[in-house]
């Protein structure tokens, strides 16, 4: 069965299709990337998926029931998710923080048990911020701060990790960091990721599938091989690509001509 | 680790407690009958050799006053905390939504239109006319939000703000019919918890405890909702059903607050940053941290307010803020971090 299975998926806000007849399906445990110019709905996409905009009835299908019919909580222990940058202005500590990914399975005014404080201990010392968990959240860099909210995503423990354009603001090294977390999230536990990408030559390194959006249609789906290639690239981005050997993966990269 | 926290957690509770037990000495044993904490203690536990004046003093005048101004002090942190977590926004108070203006309305229309003598299991007509203004006003602010679907922040705390004028208007409007009666109604929305009773001390207590109790049941999701709306539903938080609940239930505690004292600025604002200063944010901590602290405020205020120019009132409101205000500032200045 597939884990997420759209068939048909519109959304037309105002007076222009954000999304037009999408359909596709993502399989559990994989690494599958979103990628698109700016406005072709990739966001938009993600926050259906996350069902922070309702879809149409039986339109998205969260293993094999419609997504409208999970209470926000149940979504909670399925998907957990990590944007671009997050500021909180509130003086809550980086463990504060991080402790909030076991919402979704604390009933209210349950006490945290030595079970969620081992997994949220475990899910920080994986993103290395354990040594950040005093400090207060707004203190930290943007690296940082990365780490902790992919921590708290961590310890909510979910099958599927999206990620909105998690690296955008990062320095090349958290960058990397980032994507090797993830990377090894998905092979040695098997979580499915899914991931709005700006940089086309992360998400050929990371990615083991890939979604190409164009003004909201659905372009191109396959591997990065078969997707990121010169003429779908310059029909959607509108402007003409080299596809380059990499010297020393043999794999590709792309530079814009 | 955990264990230093709990640790340190109860010291801020018992410290609390004990400053809400001193405040409670200090105001029953203040006042024009002069008597002292020990006497008056005597007295509340029914030992008393100094008379039955006293007695009648200390249970029929100042205990209901102390009860009633403690547990508004208490309602007010409350919602106060709530909204300000709710709304992200450091300026939230409890009259932000007009509930307040709703009340007052109701209590000048009493003031100018009604028999006044008119009781209802106890409580006055104005109070009772100014509860049903602000439970309407919760309605019709509630009903303006809710359109569109979402009940998006923003919308209601400009839909709030924009009632409140309205009705702030109409005030003034009737005011300037009734002139005769504007001495009234402007001291009623100063506050004041003159004429207190026992039925209005138990009114207040159980719209403390019930809807305490309501926002209590919601701290992780108040936490996570004072992070962000996105993050606290990526977290499993049902935003939209966790703003209905809290937003009414906030709303009637001060609903019945105001109704019964009039509307007091300021502690509802500052009380529950002093306390997210002191013992930091998470709210299953900051909810009955700031119910026992704008408790123990309150009764300190009011009691300044029966004391300090006795046999005259000062109105509570207007101490709140000359005691809190400096307090605050000083807090704000000492303090590196950021408040909110």
């Amino acid at each position: 069965m597939e884990l997420i299975d759209i068939r048909g998926l519109n959304w037309k806000p105002g007076s222009e299709h954000i999304l037009k007849d999408i359909s596709t399906v993502f399989h559990a445990g994989v690494f599958c990337g979103i990628i698109g110019p700016n406005g072709s709905g990739k966001t938009s996409l993600l926050r259906h998926i996350m069902r922070v905009i309702d879809p149409e009835k039986q339109v998205l299908r969260l293993n094999g029931a419609d997504i409208r019919s999970f209470r926000r909580k149940s979504l909670g222990r399925e998907m957990s998710w990590l944007p671009q940058s997050t500021s909180i202005d509130v003086n809550y500590t980086v463990y504060d923080i991080v402790m909030m990914g076991r919402i979704p399975y604390l009933k209210p005014l349950q006490g945290e048990s030595a079970a969620d404080l081992a997994i949220v201990r475990e899910a920080m010392e994986l993103t290395n911020s354990w040594h950040l968990r005093d400090k207060t959240f707004y203190t930290l860099s943007g690296g940082e701060a990365q780490q902790v909210i992919a921590a708290r995503a961590i310890a909510q423990d979910t099958p599927i990790i999206i990620l909105d354009e998690p690296v955008s603001h990062l320095d090349i090294r958290h960058q990397k960091e980032l994507m090797e977390t993830m990377k090894r999230l998905n092979e040695n536990r098997g979580k499915t990721i899914m991931a709005v990408l700006h940089d086309l030559n992360l998400a050929a390194q990371y990615c083991k599938e890939l979604i190409l959006l164009h003004k909201g249609v659905l372009f191109a789906r396959g591997t990065p091989e078969e997707v990121l290639t010169p003429e779908n690239l310059s029909e959607v981005y509108g402007i003409e690509f080299h596809r380059l050997t990499h010297p020393s993966t043999k794999g590709f990269y792309l530079i814009p001509k | 680790m955990v264990n230093d926290k709990k640790r340190k957690t109860l010291v801020q509770f018992l410290i609390l407690c004990t400053l809400l037990a001193a405040s409670i000495a200090i105001s029953v044993s203040t006042g024009s009958a002069k008597l002292s904490v020990w006497d008056s203690l005597k007295s509340i536990l029914g030992r008393s050799d100094a008379g039955d004046v006293y007695h009648t003093i200390i249970w029929e005048v100042r205990l209901p006053r102390i009860f009633l101004s403690g547990l508004v002090g208490a309602g007010l942190a409350l919602s106060g905390t709530t909204f300000q977590g709710l709304f992200q926004n450091p300026l939230a108070d409890p009259h932000i939504l007009g509930v307040s203006s709703g009340a007052a309305l109701g209590a000048a229309i009493a003031m100018i239109f009604g028999a006044t003598s008119v009781q209802f299991m106890g409580i006055g007509f104005i109070a009772l006319c100014a509860f049903a203004g602000a439970v309407i006003t919760i309605i019709f602010v509630y009903g303006i939000a809710r359109t569109g679907g979402r009940l998006s922040t923003v919308h209601i705390v400009l839909a709030g703000t924009a009632v409140s004028s309205m009705l702030s208007a109409v005030i003034s409007i009737l005011m300037i019919f009734n002139r005769n009666k504007v001495e009234k109604v402007y001291f009623w929305t100063l506050g004041s918890f003159s004429g207190t009773s026992w039925v209005k001390v138990a009114f207040m207590a159980a719209f403390v405890l019930l809807c305490g109790l309501g926002l209590l049941v919601y701290f992780r999701a108040l936490d996570a909702m004072s992070t962000g709306e996105e993050a606290a539903a990526s977290l499993g938080v049902d935003t939209v059903g966790t703003k209905k609940i809290l937003i009414l239930t906030a709303s009637l505690l001060v609903a019945a607050c105001v109704s019964v004292s009039g509307i007091i600025g300021f502690s509802g604002l500052v009380i529950p940053h002093i306390l997210r200063m002191l013992t930091g944010p998470s709210h299953k901590k900051l909810l009955p941290f700031s119910a026992l602290g704008g408790a123990a405020f309150m009764i300190l205020c009011d009691t300044c307010a029966r004391a300090v120019a006795a046999p005259s009132e000062l109105p509570v409101g207007a101490v709140t803020a000359l005691i809190g205000g400096p307090y605050f500032i000083v807090l704000l200045y000492r303090n590196k971090k950021k408040v909110f």
